[in-house]
């Protein structure tokens, strides 16, 4: 690691040009599984809704809280103010549940999962069986003195999830880390408690929907004192074809605990687009700290707008101790159109809630992204740095709130977001709000919108590097503060990302 | 409903068209994203109720305008008088009335009137302007010709407590160089419409001061269409402590234009709303936009501030700036802010900040070490605060009366 940090000082990162040029396909996750899938019946129902909650075995309390938001939700009315603008979406023409039929009964281990299964994520380079270190981004030589790295990982294929790895080693610290079905029939009391608390039933159209039909997604919860001593991770992969996919995630983090969770997404490349409604929640209690990446590269559609995820989440924490602590980090590349605002509720006293995001939207891609910091407890501070580039005819909304309530004394909050627009024909948008409400706090909003500046793409034209692969440096260059918050794991691969969603997109 | 009296006239169709798009939408629904921050019946109502405040909140010192060209509204209605003296006084200007346009068959105005305030309304329905469009009883039509330099005050008075929906057009010929400045006062409620053609090379100033003794309200609504190389800087001072709705919309069609929208307020009580609205619209190449906006505020004042920069994809080049500060001083006020960009075009600069907060410590402390006593060091620092709004003022009268204003509010 050394090396690279030495060429990153001369000014050119030799491993961001290098890992462009290798990257030739522009999805390389578009590929499909053929496994036997077991459907629910097209569209949404009461009756869908008591067959998922069937399927996953639940508890009464479960089904009821189902059907009391299925109720809300046919009641509401999809949101129109996002800048976003996509054809209506037929929640009746979609599968809200599908499994591949060899999940019919619970694998025991990963060795009964089915190889098509398991070589699916293999290609996505994801590791199924317990490993060490993740290939290819921390190689054993440079590392030798270092304790291996570990992630645990837990893996959603379609409506369910198909396994998680270093549950044991997990277990011997109290840490729980499974999937929400199974946490509902394990852990009742614990998602009973929790579940719902941070993202009301019925908070949004897509939260609501989602509340009645989410199949799966992951619980983790931290007990007292204990710090994660691996990273937790969660992939999800939509396959099956006109499905939606709405997993819930509750993340638990008690007294000063600390976790660092990611996320992952990817998907096949379909002509028709398809759904994705999550909603992920997050408590921190006193002294604890969340660390929440999410690497979101569902497929965004082909370079004439056809097909794609319309993707729809909920993202909320609430920092409920004093002096809690999380931080959403967030690399936005994929879907056909983003609609997410991963928030923080500071209610605890001297909590704190950090986002860093970089969206980018390419071809017809739209995002209306960015996030809402709500204070309430005294001292509460919070950073927002945002980061959007659109390309080709894409168009890029940041809508952030920072809302300071009138208790919040001494709050603080600096919000930055910048916006890189790269060709003509697409639009990049800013909606902050911010709501100041007493005197002994201070907000900080600075904004900029401008294109890639000429005497640094000249420079680096001017010293031999072609016209794209300099685009892609500058852009890392842009982005670096929001990387460089990323998880070691999750870094390089958000730094091809980066320039793979842009190919294309210059000249 | 003015017009209702007078024969059929070319006036008519625009009447109708704004009272049938105020009747036809929920325009006043406080659910929409436009009134997101104040309820619109704070104004509305003001205008439907009958009711006015009983006592005067505070007398102002009035500005000198003897020496000055100057118009005078008493309740809405316009002075002919003032009229008279100013029509004797200069030329190459063609100034009436609005009620003395029904009596010519083509105006001049019949080509501009309502066309800048339509243009706006195609990105949004501003209600009480609509307001406006139907009900308005008066108000001044001038047309600078080519090459003129005016300074204009224009003063609207009122003690009888009236309803005042006042209409005014300002259109510019190539190369003028106009300042108008225009003073509100009295206990009668305001609905002011101004619409503003400016030509190529021509440049205008414009000033508004909102008085400390307004105890109704002042809605103002500037629709303005700008022509290539022209200039347009429009100023607002708010001193009052009732509710203020300062709307401001820009439409730069011509390339380099250059736009500036400055707003101070000072709000002291809870009954104060100081609320900027700014659209600026670059439409074609080279423009430039900057808007500053800044608010103390005290004792439960609220100040708001909704601004947007549009850039159409052809308007390349174009350098956009927003900046909303506010100074709150006591615990129980509120500051929201709304600064949005919404850019269709790459090759721009634009760029946004909003602070807001209380007064440095250690600017504070600093003052006090060189003997500065808390109180004085509070004041010199609200004073500077405010500076940056008054280096956009090019008359030193305007200057000093401002600064007497200020100081005057902050020794209560």
């Amino acid at each position: 690691m050394s090396e690279l940090k030495l060429e990153a000082k001369d000014g050119i990162d030799q491993e961001t040009i290098n890992s462009v040029k290798s990257l030739g396909e522009s999805y390389k996750y578009g590929f499909t599984t053929d496994i036997d899938m077991e459907y629910a019946p097209k569209g949404l129902s009461e009756e869908i809704v008591k067959l998922i909650s069937k399927k996953n075995d639940e508890p009464d309390w479960m089904l009821n809280w189902r059907l009391e938001a299925y109720k809300r939700w046919v009641k509401m009315d999809e949101p129109n103010w996002p800048m976003l603008n996509y054809k209506g979406i037929d929640y009746d023409d979609q599968y809200y549940y599908a499994k591949p039929k060899s999940l019919e009964k619970k694998p025991k281990s990963l060795d009964e999962v089915e190889p098509a299964l398991l070589e699916t994520y293999a290609k996505l380079g994801i590791p199924l069986k317990e490993q060490e270190f993740l290939a290819g981004v921390i190689s054993p030589e440079n590392n030798k003195d270092t304790k291996p790295k570990k992630v645990a990982v837990d893996a959603v294929f379609d409506s369910v999830s198909v396994g998680t790895t270093f549950k044991d080693e997990l277990e011997k610290l109290g840490i729980i880390f499974c999937s929400i079905s199974e946490a509902i029939k394990l852990y009742p009391d614990l998602v009973k408690k929790y579940i719902g608390t941070v993202v009301p039933r019925s908070d949004n159209y897509f939260a609501t929907l989602n509340s009645a039909v989410f199949s799966d997604g992951s619980f983790v919860y931290i007990p007292e004192g204990v710090k994660c001593p691996m990273e937790l991770s969660t992939y999800f992969r939509i396959n099956a074809e006109n499905t939606g996919q709405f997993e819930r995630t509750l993340i638990i983090a008690d007294k000063k605990s600390y976790v660092s969770y990611l996320e992952g997404c990817t998907a096949p490349m379909r002509d028709t687009h398809q759904l994705h409604a999550a909603v992920v929640e997050l408590v921190a209690l006193d002294e604890a700290s969340i660390k929440y990446s999410t690497v979101q590269n569902w497929y965004p559609g082909d370079e004439n707008g056809k097909g794609g995820i319309y993707n729809f989440v909920t993202k909320r924490a609430d920092c409920r101790g004093a002096n809690s602590k999380v931080m959403w980090t967030q690399i936005e590349t994929g879907s056909a159109v983003t609609w997410k605002y991963p928030s923080c509720i500071l209610r605890g006293d001297n909590s704190q809630g950090e986002f860093y995001s970089v969206a980018i939207a390419n071809n017809y891609q739209q995002a209306d992204t960015g996030t809402k910091m709500i204070h309430l407890g005294k001292g509460t501070r919070s950073r927002i740095v945002s980061k959007g580039i659109s390309a080709g005819k894409a168009q890029n909304t940041y809508r952030g709130l920072v809302n300071i309530h009138p208790k919040a004394a001494n709050s603080r909050n600096f919000t930055q977001c910048d916006s890189l627009l790269i060709g003509n024909k697409c639009g990049a948008h800013t909606v902050p709000y911010i709501e100041n409400k007493n005197n002994s706090s201070r907000t900080e909003h600075e904004a900029t919108t401008s294109k890639i500046d000429d005497d640094q793409l000249f420079y680096c034209l001017q010293r031999g590097i072609n016209e794209e692969d300099a685009v892609a440096l500058i852009i890392n260059g842009f982005c670096k503060e929001v990387l460089q918050a990323l998880p070691m794991e999750f870094a390089l691969e958000a730094q091809k990302l980066v320039a793979i969603s842009l190919e294309g997109s210059v000249g | 409903m003015v017009f209702e009296n007078k024969n059929s006239h070319w006036i008519d169709p625009y009447t109708h068209k704004f009272k049938e798009s105020f009747k036809d939408i929920n325009l006043l629904d406080k659910k929409k994203e436009y009134w997101r921050f104040a309820s619109p019946s704070i104004w509305y109502d003001k205008f439907t109720l009958k009711k006015f405040q009983e006592t005067r909140s505070s007398q102002s010192i009035k500005f000198d305008v003897t020496n000055y060209n100057f118009l005078r509204f008493n309740d809405g209605i316009l002075d002919t008088e003032t009229l008279r003296n100013f029509i004797n006084k200069n030329k190459n200007v063609e100034i009436c009335s609005f009620e003395s346009i029904f009596l010519k068959k083509d105006h001049w105005s019949s080509l501009k009137f309502c066309q800048a305030q339509l243009n706006a309304e195609k990105s949004y329905e501003r209600p009480l302007a609509l307001f406006n469009g139907f009900n308005a009883k008066d108000g001044v039509f001038i047309k600078f010709k080519k090459g003129v330099k005016k300074d204009l005050h224009i003063i609207y008075e009122g003690n009888n407590k009236k309803n005042c929906c006042i209409r005014n057009l300002f259109d510019f010929e190539e190369n003028s160089e106009i300042k108008v400045y225009e003073h509100f006062y009295g206990n009668s409620k305001y609905n002011v419409v101004s619409e503003l053609f400016v030509a190529d090379n021509s440049k205008f100033e414009h000033y508004k001061i909102i008085n400390q003794d307004i105890s109704e309200t002042v809605i103002y609504h500037f629709f303005g269409n700008c022509k290539k190389n022209s200039k347009v800087k429009t100023v607002n001072f708010s001193f009052t402590d009732t509710p203020v709705r300062n709307e401001i919309n820009l439409y730069l069609e011509g390339t380099n234009c250059d736009a500036t929208v400055a707003s101070m307020g000072f709000g002291k009580k809870e009954s104060s709303i100081c609320d900027n609205t700014v659209f600026i619209s670059h439409q074609e190449e080279s423009c430039k936009s900057r808007q500053i906006i800044k608010n103390a505020l005290k004792s439960g004042a609220k100040a708001i501030f909704q601004g947007k920069i549009f850039v159409a994809s052809k308007a390349q080049k174009t350098d956009g700036y927003q900046m909303s500060n506010g100074l709150i001083l006591t615990d129980d006020c509120e500051f929201l802010v709304k600064p949005e960009l919404e850019i269709y075009a790459d090759d721009v600069v634009c760029s946004h900040g909003s602070i807001s907060g209380t007064l440095n410590d250690d600017h504070l402390f600093y003052l006090r070490s060189r003997g500065i006593p808390l109180k004085e060091a509070q004041k010199k620092l609200i004073q500077a605060f405010f500076s940056e709004i008054l280096d956009e003022v090019s008359d030193d009268n305007i200057v000093y009366y401002i600064q007497n204003q200020i100081s005057e509010i902050l020794t209560l």
